[in-house]
């Protein structure tokens, strides 16, 4: 059972309603409860042991650091923190571990233990539960049952956000039904459905055969395919988390922000603080700060040393292969690099007086969309090979030079300089120069193409003015048949888009960020 | 409370008018295809309800649509025969399910069974999409299987009408009197091509197509979930007290003779396992590949005579 499927849809319907009769002392229990079944219906029950063992052991720490002497408070933190990490490792890496060490495919008797979703997420969330309590940043819960739901909350459950105990322990103290907010869930829920379903999905039948067999392409083809999983990523992941938000306001419960439009980041330490918000903090907090204090003595060169060890972390956390371990290496490089000429280049901005020009703040965004999208590469490739083959052959052969030549020429030379406009020759050259590299590309299945090619064109159209539309009249504020005309619209078109959309298979019907 | 109660009506309110929209979309506005000849199983049902006990009933797929002469089989045995097979893809539970109801004692359902059957007992979501885009009311005949399956099937009809949506666009949406029209769902010129007891004859006298000699079946694909559907049926149908029996479908000489191993662990392993009486084997409903119109089971009339006329032979025995 995901998000997505229909039986979700009714088992959220059911626990709302049990949650809305139930007397609120108790509300915790029917969350628990559903979260608990949610987890179950995965058809793997040694998570819900991974879980009690991060849940029991984490809440037992917690309330033990109030009764001993604080120089034995450290111990029993170390403690925690290994056991979680220990849960972490055991589930997440031992297969590949086993795998490398022995040089064959995963036995039978392990490879059960692939089934691993949701484990990333809470051992994270554990350890900064124990961390926050032993710094007195918050006070252990005392509430077993409202802990057990702190950690095991369906709509974070499998995917983050990873919560603190300070933003979410309080919520559930008092838990209430609230008719706006749960519209707002509602409204919230729909919309990430629809990025999940109408756009993430649909990009994937346009990528995924790329990367499935990368050898096959060069130049614009692995481009174009790099910057739309750019975008399949963004929307398959924020689209969960507008879900998991959604869901969680219908309980009148706020989790955390994890995306803020991150590809209009300016620089890559801003990417970071508009992507995977939630875990890019904990990144932050839990292992950037305290070797950034442990290593000050060192300077610039210790601050370099503690983002190229939070960056592996990072990638670590995502994965254990080469691709992964590289695409975190890269992302603390390209950190390295911007902390260490950060202040030049702002010294230069201010010298040359553009730092608030657009035309430079463009070039930031698009050089920051660039870099995280070639590290993207990366994260996506099915092998490190086949990375490393992308990132070798995104230039490779004219095509891409005779594109630019042909949109540069008939585009800009010839009507900025030789002041002759032909907008036909203009098409049809740069048609000529950059399409036919690009005849090899996916297409949508013959049978949808026409229908598919326009779902995506106006979701998106409709995702850029979406966001224009709802700064200046929030929906929530339009009139009300206005704005039962615009859901049901809006619900109807998703429904169409799952009509005509052949899925090829299972496999993107999951959410990418299920794999962590 | 009463903040909650009132939030449920409201979603109550907006799936309603969801479902509304998406209904007259759909299936109010869309004209009915009445090209489509699965359409018949409204003349096959209707026939069924009005054939007096005791009956005969023939279950299957297309090798019992063509290839039986319903007509010469009553005069044969001596009672009422009703056709009910259209497609070797709809399931064999659903086709039990929907004649279930009108089972009587001394009943005689014959299953003439496609060896494909011995492979996909369950259909395919495909044809049964096609079915229910025609005939709605057949999801209530749905099985487990397809139960579980009918978020595809509902996909699958969306396409279809959607489809057809496309192409009634551009025509001039009919009068409200055929739209509200839910009795007979295939064209006049259609309707020709069936008897009244639900056999299809525009083919019995066209030119025969040659067809590969491949195997009908090979026995690494052989499906016991297959066995298990036939014993249920014949449980449900002793249960009315029924009877169930089977028989083989008729296929090209060729086709046999590619698949003469197989057709012998086939027979010894219904032998072994159904609880079923068999009629007949195999080789005795493989008729010389002239005899047949296309595919491996769509015989021409003489080949359906014939087969006919060793039906009602080998069915004498179970008429009691």
């Amino acid at each position: 059972m995901t998000f997505t499927s229909p039986e979700f849809l009714f088992f959220s319907l059911l626990i709302l309603i049990l949650y809305g009769v139930m007397r609120p002392a108790y509300r915790w229990g029917v969350l628990l409860a559903a979260s608990l079944i949610f987890y179950a219906g995965l058809g793997a029950p040694y998570l819900l042991v991974a879980l009690g063992i991060v849940t029991l052991v984490s809440y037992g720490l917690g309330r033990w650091f109030s009764r001993v002497a604080p120089e034995k408070r450290k111990g029993l933190l170390i403690v925690g923190v290994a056991v979680n990490l220990s849960v972490l490792i055991f589930f997440r890496y031992l297969p590949d571990l086993y795998r490398w060490l022995i040089q064959t495919p995963t036995p039978p008797a392990v490879a059960p233990v692939l089934i691993v979703v949701g484990v990333s997420f809470f051992a994270f969330q554990g350890i900064s539960y124990l961390v926050d309590v032993y710094l007195e940043v918050i006070d252990p819960e005392l509430h077993l049952g409202r802990f057990a739901l702190y950690m095991a909350f369906f709509p974070k459950l499998l995917q983050g956000p990873i919560e603190r105990g300070n933003d979410l322990l309080p919520q559930l103290a008092d838990l209430q039904f609230n008719a706006a907010a749960a519209s707002a869930g509602l409204r919230r829920f729909m919309w990430g459905l629809f990025k999940k379903l109408v756009v993430a999905d649909r990009l994937a039948v346009l990528v995924n055969p790329v990367f499935a067999t990368v050898h096959n392409y060069t130049g614009l083809t692995l481009i174009l395919a790099v910057y739309l999983y750019a975008f399949q990523l963004y929307f398959d992941f924020s689209g969960y988390t507008d879900m998991a938000l959604g869901i969680a306001r219908l309980f009148n419960l706020r989790l955390s922000e994890n995306f803020n439009q991150p590809y209009l980041a300016h620089s890559i330490a801003e990417f970071w603080r508009r992507w995977h918000i939630s875990f890019s903090r904990w990144i932050l907090d839990y292992i950037f700060r305290p070797l950034q204090m442990t290593w000050r003595r060192w300077g610039m060169w210790g601050i370099a040393a503690a983002l190229l060890v939070a960056f592996l972390a990072s990638g670590l956390w995502h994965g254990s292969n080469w691709g992964f371990i590289i695409w975190g290496l890269l992302f603390g490089i390209y950190m390295v690099i911007e902390t260490l000429y950060g202040p030049l280049r702002k010294k230069i901005d201010r010298k040359l007086r553009i730092e608030k020009a657009w035309w430079a703040r463009l070039w930031q965004i698009a050089l920051t969309f660039n870099l995280v999208a070639f590290a993207w590469i990366f994260f996506r490739a099915n092998t490190f090979p086949d990375a490393l083959y992308v990132a070798a052959n995104l230039f490779n052969g004219v095509q891409v030079l005779d594109c630019a030549k042909a949109v540069v020429k008939y585009g800009a030379y010839q009507p900025i300089l030789k002041q002759t406009w032909d907008a036909g020759k203009f098409v049809s050259e740069s048609q000529t120069a950059c399409l036919t590299t690009l005849n090899n590309f996916p297409r949508f299945p013959e049978k949808f193409a026409l229908e598919n090619g326009w779902v995506l064109a106006i979701s998106l159209l409709l995702l850029a003015v979406s966001g224009w539309v709802n700064r200046r009249i929030p929906v929530g504020r339009w009139p009300v048949v206005l704005r039962w005309l615009g859901y049901l619209v809006f619900a109807l078109w998703i429904l169409f888009a799952l009509g005509v959309l052949e899925t090829p298979g299972q496999a993107f019907k999951e959410f990418l960020y299920f794999r962590f | 409370m009463n903040e909650f109660l009132r939030f449920l009506g409201k979603l109550a309110l907006f799936g309603s008018l969801l479902l509304l929209l998406a209904w007259f979309l759909f299936f109010v506005i869309l004209p009915d295809d009445y090209s489509e000849t699965l359409a018949i199983v409204y003349q096959k049902q209707a026939y069924l309800s009005k054939s007096a006990s005791p009956k005969i009933i023939l279950l299957g797929g297309s090798n019992v649509l063509l290839g039986v002469d319903s007509a010469l089989l009553e005069q044969r045995l001596g009672r009422p025969v009703v056709n009910m097979a259209i497609h070797a893809r709809i399931p064999l539970l659903m086709q039990m399910n929907q004649i279930e109801s009108f089972l009587a004692s001394n009943d005689l359902i014959i299953l003439p069974l496609e060896y494909l059957y011995y492979v996909y007992p369950d259909g395919s979501t495909v044809v049964i999409a096609h079915l229910l885009d025609i005939y709605p009311q057949g999801i209530l005949f749905l099985d487990p299987v397809n139960q579980k399956a009918l978020p595809e099937i509902v996909k699958n009809i969306f396409q279809m009408r959607y489809d057809r949506l496309k192409k009634a666009a551009a025509v001039r949406f009919p009068s409200w009197g055929e739209l509200l029209d839910t009795g007979n769902h295939l064209a006049q010129s259609l309707l020709s091509q069936f008897t009244p007891r639900g056999d299809f004859e525009a083919h019995l006298d066209r030119a025969g197509l040659p067809v590969a000699p491949q195997p009908l079946l090979q026995m690494d694909q052989f499906n016991p979930r297959t066995l298990q559907i036939i014993n249920e049926m014949a449980l449900r149908a002793q249960q009315k007290g029924s009877m169930t029996v089977l028989t083989f479908p008729s296929a090209r000489q060729s086709n046999c003779l590619a698949t003469q191993p197989a057709l012998q662990q086939l027979y010894q392993r219904l032998q072994s396992n159904l609880q079923v009486p068999l009629v007949g084997t195999p080789e005795c409903y493989c008729f010389p590949d002239e005899m047949f119109f296309d595919t491996e089971y769509h015989l021409l009339r003489e080949g359906r005579r014939i087969r006919t006329e060793q039906m009602a032979v080998d069915l004498k025995a179970f008429i009691k």
